[in-house]
């Protein structure tokens, strides 16, 4: 076939519909947003954060502290619970939950410090994600060794269930998300796939792993009917001592065919880093319960 | 700056072109421009006509869903045609003083760029338009046309880069920066992709690499091509594949050296296969990461 012919054909057909079509419209002046018009009836539905009281003018939510006995562990476990703007407890939301855990050497106020409450209430009110509770828990004897310590257990077996009585919460694992930086990133993994039925993700942020993790991982795994495998997010900065291990941990994942993604950033194991990331983080976690905005 | 070997054939194109683009923006919100391309002719020409008695007049109205369009380019690098399809967003503007970003995306071997239609590409875009405060954007979905060949002394990625490229620059309101141009694929189509990207960082800004395998030689050429770019020009780049896909390894192998390499990235493993039905759960997510740094100013 000779193409060149073709090319004629296709510039004559071409010039003969400019004729016709020749901007009959002024639409042609359309902008390049997108505007709403009588016409068109599928409209986007938009996010609605129903569930924050209509009226409620708050700009922020406010931390309440608390102090439970544990049967797990010998000493009272502190912490501090976010409860976010407009949080009203008695509608009839059931707020979902991230249980968020600081680092070694540090406390249940990092992420407060990180700016984890101010970016959720700025994500709430824009309509982005729908309202959660943030629990801060304080691991005090975070040098301990991570077999004989009982946070972790604590965690997962009394605080949430505290939790779920204290506050209007959603108990269910899929409102639940357990998430951390560093140690308390590998307690987050640790728990949340050995407490599968407790928690629906598993939030990893510059993953410290616990060593003997590596090796256990593949018997929690296996314990873990495949369509009840929660959600896994691990980040590292790609500067982070810690890169090679958070990799060998994110190889089981794989190896083993675990759905999870894996980001890694510019950064290093710092606050700068994770302060960078922490609307990434509750975003992602919040993706998990887009639909409750809608209700 | 690269080259832009043009010989008379495109140039005959680009007079053809011309008049088919200025003319888009009006056509109507009617029409639903989806179609498969054919071999030589250039299809594009028959669906701009006859606007619609709706379309007249109102001057509110501007398609509230995008429209996808067929293209031939004759290509001198493939001494063939090299077809494409366009996907346009709502209420797209010829004239637009602001240039839109764009996203070129590869298909896999034995398909074609029908594939992307397929899945749901138009609704996926339309749906981060006008749901999710991206600003709008186009793009380019080339046709392979033989993808069983070698890719070995291949110019499909030349004529892509050399040929599509420019003409598409030099034709419809794109913003020409690396920030504004993403490239990606699936499977061979994502093999193509990552060797565009990495080895012409100072073209494209964001790199995905979905059920990949690399092409031979490839994985070694990782850290010659990434050790040329400089850290604060990586693109950004993202990996996935399905748990069951047989290319998991293979995928995994070039994100475990973007690992040695240091070089920021994101890895998703997903449930599912190498299959279309993958591809189309995911399609959403991928279009949400390529047009992540897209966003409408909110204010």
């Amino acid at each position: 076939m000779d193409r060149k012919n073709n090319i004629n054909v296709g510039i004559i057909l071409v010039l003969l519909s400019s004729a016709f079509s020749a901007c009959a419209s002024p639409a042609a002046a359309a902008t390049a947003t997108p505007q709403p018009s009588a016409t068109v009836t599928a409209t986007p539905e938009v996010p609605t954060a129903t569930p924050t009281p209509a009226g409620c003018q708050e700009m922020q939510g406010h931390f309440e502290y608390q102090e439970i006995q544990t049967t797990l562990m010998t000493h009272p476990l502190s912490l501090r619970v976010y409860l976010p703007v407009c949080y009203d407890p008695d509608g009839e939301y059931e707020y979902p939950v991230l249980y968020f855990l600081h680092g070694q050497s540090f406390t249940d106020d990092q992420w407060d410090r990180l700016g984890a409450d101010e970016t959720l209430d700025r994500l709430i009110l824009a309509g982005e994600v729908a309202p959660f509770i943030i629990v801060m828990p304080k691991e005090s004897d975070y040098m301990s060794n991570q077999w004989d310590s009982k946070y972790g257990p604590a965690l997962a077996e009394e605080l949430t269930v505290w939790i779920d009585e204290h506050y209007p919460t959603c108990a269910d694992r899929i409102c639940r998300a357990i998430g951390g930086l560093s140690r308390g990133a590998a307690w987050a993994m640790r728990s949340g796939l050995i407490y599968w039925e407790t928690f629906g993700s598993i939030g990893a942020h510059s993953l410290a792993p616990f060593r003997g993790d590596f090796n256990e991982a593949p018997f929690w795994f296996k314990e873990i009917p495949e369509e009840q495998l929660p959600r896994i997010w691990i980040d590292v900065g790609v500067l982070d001592v810690n890169l090679d291990a958070a990799n060998t941990f994110e190889v089981r994942l794989t190896k083993y065919r675990i759905p999870h993604e894996w980001h890694i950033y510019l950064g290093t194991h710092n606050e700068d880093y994770w302060q960078a990331h922490v609307e990434e983080y509750l975003r992602w976690y919040a993706e998990n319960w887009k639909e409750r905005m809608k209700s | 700056m690269r080259s832009h070997p043009f010989n008379r054939t495109t140039h005959h194109f680009f007079l053809f072109l011309m008049p088919v683009f200025l003319l888009m923006g009006c056509a109507s919100p009617a029409q639903t421009a989806v179609q498969t391309p054919t071999e030589e002719l250039p299809t594009s020409t028959v669906q701009l006509a006859t606007p619609t008695e709706d379309a007249a007049g109102t001057q509110h109205l501007c398609e509230r869903s995008g429209t996808i369009q067929s293209f031939n380019l004759a290509s001198d690098l493939l001494n063939d045609t090299l077809s494409f399809d366009i996907y346009f967003p709502p209420c797209y503007d010829p004239h637009t003083t602001t240039p839109y970003p764009l996203i070129y995306l590869l298909h896999g071997q034995e398909q074609d760029a029908s594939m992307w239609q397929d899945i749901g590409i138009q609704a996926a875009a339309d749906a981060l338009i006008l749901e999710q405060s991206r600003q709008p954007f186009l793009i380019v979905m080339p046709v392979e046309q033989y993808y069983f060949r070698s890719s070995e002394n291949n110019h499909y990625p030349d004529a892509i880069l050399q040929e599509l490229l420019p003409m598409i620059e030099s034709n419809l309101p794109v913003c020409a920066e690396r920030e504004c141009r993403a490239i990606g694929g699936v499977s061979r189509g994502g093999a193509w992709a990552v060797r565009l990207a990495l080895s012409n960082w100072d073209v494209f800004g964001a790199l995905g690499a979905h059920s990949i395998p690399l092409f031979n030689g490839d994985l070694d050429s990782l850290p010659d091509w990434l050790s040329a770019i400089p850290l604060a020009d990586l693109p950004r780049i993202y990996a996935d594949v399905g748990s069951t896909d047989p290319a998991v390894k293979e995928a995994y192998a070039f994100e475990q050296e973007l690992n040695a390499l240091g070089v920021p990235h994101e890895w998703h493993l997903n449930s599912g296969r190498h299959n279309e039905t993958y591809w189309a759960e995911q399609l959403p997510a991928y279009l949400a990461w390529y047009t992540l740094p897209w966003m409408e100013d909110s204010n």
